[in-house]
């Protein structure tokens, strides 16, 4: 089957959510040599491109859209390490996601990280009950533009500020966007703690993402 | 009047053993996580299996056996005012507030705002004077008060704005431990409030299968000074739990009975109510949907098992998506509510002033709900058929072509047969129209005004109140300094 062919099928397998067709058919990539930088752009980002655009016109629903998202994420196993050294695929921003101490709720937090993800974000979660240790060191190892904040309950919400307060120790606080998440968060309050940005539902928080990381102008 | 559910049932006996057997395999095979490892190794003591690297518990039949042996069918809850009592047992039913919203509707704006200390002072005042509430919680949660002392703050407000029972925190040892130092001072001792509880506490369980350090901690508080737990998971179909409605049941089954285990292993006898806030997630915005009718049956559902169990219950009911009081929310509250009382929920909570998912909370709409618990009673009392009721003497004596509004037998019966509405338009459209062409809102809202200016709480015996006053002056200390 031709580069063009594959690229196709891909890019399908990604629209139709079929993990198993997107791995067959990323490795199929490798084995005939063909550029898998290409594959991600033209096959992984473009699927789901078209994804989160019906996801968000109301066409397909959340769980769709989580598959297509589990599907990108096994084909970018297999594309990822074979990119030459030193090329990296475009994304729009690398966003280093976690719920706070104390706190194991993570539902919103994952729904939020696949939507960034469809949307073309590359999303390093770094799972629940994160100290704010934890962010500041995955900050450094990855450099985002953006750290994504969550806390569900009025309680834990009292951490985010710590985390904030950790990353300025850090001397990290100028070079990233926070934003925060949860359902006792308010805009108020996000600003209040001096966080950059604030999403009511997942989805305007892809919207707050996109506009932050424009802000930013890199 | 006592009002009393279980007309409705949707699941046969067969299904709930069923669920339960299947309960028991998800207990035994994959078993719960358990955050406070003092709660682990307690399990792993009774005789579960623990990992203590994983912090699993898997429990076996026989413990959850004996744990719903020692709960209590059945409890008294009492408001500070000693004739007010809660009769938890078999299908009584009530009512309860809204819970922790984030968003108060201005009274007078409509429009929202954030919530302050005075409102939740307002809340319970309103509530209290709310005949159709039979138990308070906290409307909103106060943005004006650290969130290190506001449940100390909480709790006074209440019981100071308030006869009826309360609602206490379950956040960690340290507050449940201050609430239980204040509601020991208003009982009149430990030993008085272990005999007459006057709190509920919360334990919610994260789905799927987890059990949180500091609720966890909470509950073994609340167990030991036996004031009454509600076991409550909010599972969502979908993404938290399993999509089908029967996985639902069962994941929260396992939830609710591993929570029940560990309260009677702390203190054998301890009070629980079985219960739940789960429901669907809605698939096309990814937010939690209380208003949805799958909500409904789930609750009846959680009845029944409840009822399975021997076991009293707590669900939610009269939630709404919608952000104000509109005909969203009348339906989704009436339908949500009917159902869960119609199930026999023995404590339905979130059922008065809720909108927004819980997150918004609005004076108009806790009046309007009142009236939506007032015309849900009136269903669980069906259609009382006697002698008197049959009526047939009356009937013979008005003899066809009379009327019957002249009656003795009317006057008699008439508050018993009929609901009274105090806020629902039924007069002819000119009248309407001639006193301002008023939605139920501004009715509502005219009535809420009302109450707030006129209703006062049974005061506060003056000791009580400053001994309190010393406790959350020693709690700010602790915290704030």
């Amino acid at each position: 089957m031709g580069e063009t062919d594959l690229l196709k099928r891909l890019k399908e397998a990604i629209i139709n959510y079929d993990t198993e067709e997107a791995a067959k058919v990323a490795k199929e990539i490798v084995e005939k040599g063909f550029d898998p930088l290409e594959a991600i752009e033209k096959g992984v980002s473009e699927g789901l491109k078209i994804v989160g655009e019906k996801f968000g016109a109301g066409e397909i629903f959340l769980p769709m859209l989580m598959m297509a998202a589990q599907a990108a994420k096994e084909a970018l196993a297999i594309l990822e390490p074979m990119l030459k050294e030193g090329a990296s695929r475009k994304t729009i921003g690398k966003v280093v996601i976690g719920t706070v101490e104390g706190d194991i709720h993570d539902i919103g937090k994952n729904i939020v990280a696949t939507m960034l993800t469809a949307n073309g974000f590359e999303v390093y979660d770094i799972g629940v009950d994160a100290p704010a240790s934890k962010f500041v060191e995955k900050a450094k190892e990855v450099n985002p533009q953006i750290i994504g904040i969550s806390a569900l309950m009025t309680t834990t919400m009292q951490k985010v500020p710590e985390v904030i307060e950790a990353l300025k120790k850090a001397g990290l606080r100028e070079k990233v966007k926070v934003m925060v998440g949860g359902a006792a968060v308010t805009e108020e309050w996000a600003k209040q703690i001096g966080a950059d940005g604030y999403g009511e539902d997942a989805k305007a928080a892809v919207e707050v993402a996109k506009k932050l990381v424009l802000e930013r102008g890199d | 009047m006592e009002i009393r559910g279980g007309q409705l049932k949707i699941l046969t006996s067969d299904e709930l053993h069923e669920i339960h057997s299947a309960t028991i395999e998800i207990l035994e095979r994959v078993g719960v996580k358990v955050l406070e490892d003092k709660a682990l190794q307690m399990l792993g003591e009774a005789g579960a299996y623990i990992n203590v690297k994983e912090k699993i518990a898997r429990i076996p039949e026989y413990l959850v056996k004996e744990a719903i042996k020692k709960a209590p069918c059945c409890f008294t809850l009492y408001g500070r005012d000693p004739k007010y009592k809660l009769r938890f047992e078999d299908k009584r039913v009530y009512f309860s507030m809204g819970n922790g919203a984030k968003r108060v509707l201005d009274l007078e704006t409509g429009k929202p705002r954030t919530p302050t200390l005075k409102d939740l002072e307002d809340f319970f005042r309103l509530a209290d004077a709310l005949e159709n509430i039979h138990h308070q919680s906290s409307a909103a949660k106060p943005r004006d008060v650290p969130d290190s002392v506001v449940h100390v703050y909480q709790l006074f407000v209440q019981i100071k704005n308030t006869t009826k029972p309360l609602e206490g925190t379950t956040y960690g040892y340290k507050r449940a431990m201050d609430d239980i130092r204040m509601l020991s001072i208003l009982a009149g001792g430990e030993e008085e409030l272990r005999k007459k509880p006057m709190v509920l506490g919360y334990h919610n369980p994260v789905s799927p299968l987890q059990h949180s350090k500091e609720l966890t901690q909470g509950l073994m508080v609340y167990a030991k000074y036996k004031q009454p737990l509600i076991i409550a998971p909010e599972a969502e179909a979908g993404a938290t739990a399993p999509v089908t409605l029967a996985g639902l049941l069962v994941q929260q089954n396992a939830e609710i009975l591993s929570g029940i285990v560990m309260a009677e292993l702390v203190n054998p006898g301890t009070p629980v109510l079985y219960g739940t806030v789960s429901t669907i997630i809605d698939m096309k915005t990814g937010t939690v949907a209380y208003g949805a009718i799958e909500s409904g049956l789930i609750n009846v559902a959680t009845a029944q098992l409840a009822q399975y169990y021997g076991l009293p219950s707590r669900g939610t009911g009269g939630g709404t998506d919608s952000k104000i009081p509109d005909i969203q929310a009348g339906f989704e509250k009436a339908i949500t509510l009917l159902m869960a009382a119609l199930a026999g929920i023995n404590f339905i909570y979130n059922a008065a002033g809720s909108l927004d998912s819980s997150l918004t909370v609005s004076y108009e709409q806790t009046v309007i709900d009142n009236e939506i618990c007032g015309i849900v009673s009136r269903a669980l009392r069906g259609i009382e058929i006697n002698d008197e009721t049959l009526a047939i003497d009356i009937i013979e004596h008005i003899g066809p072509g009379g009327h019957y509004l002249a009656q003795q037998h009317t006057l008699k019966y008439l508050t018993k047969e009929h609901y009274l509405p105090k806020l629902l338009n039924r007069q002819s459209w000119e009248r309407w129209e001639k006193e301002g062409s008023k939605d139920l809102r501004e009715v509502a809202r005219e009535e809420a005004r009302r109450i707030l200016k006129e209703h006062r709480p049974e005061p506060l015996d003056r000791d009580i109140e400053e001994e309190l006053k010393k406790i959350i002056k020693e709690v700010e200390k602790r915290e704030l300094s």
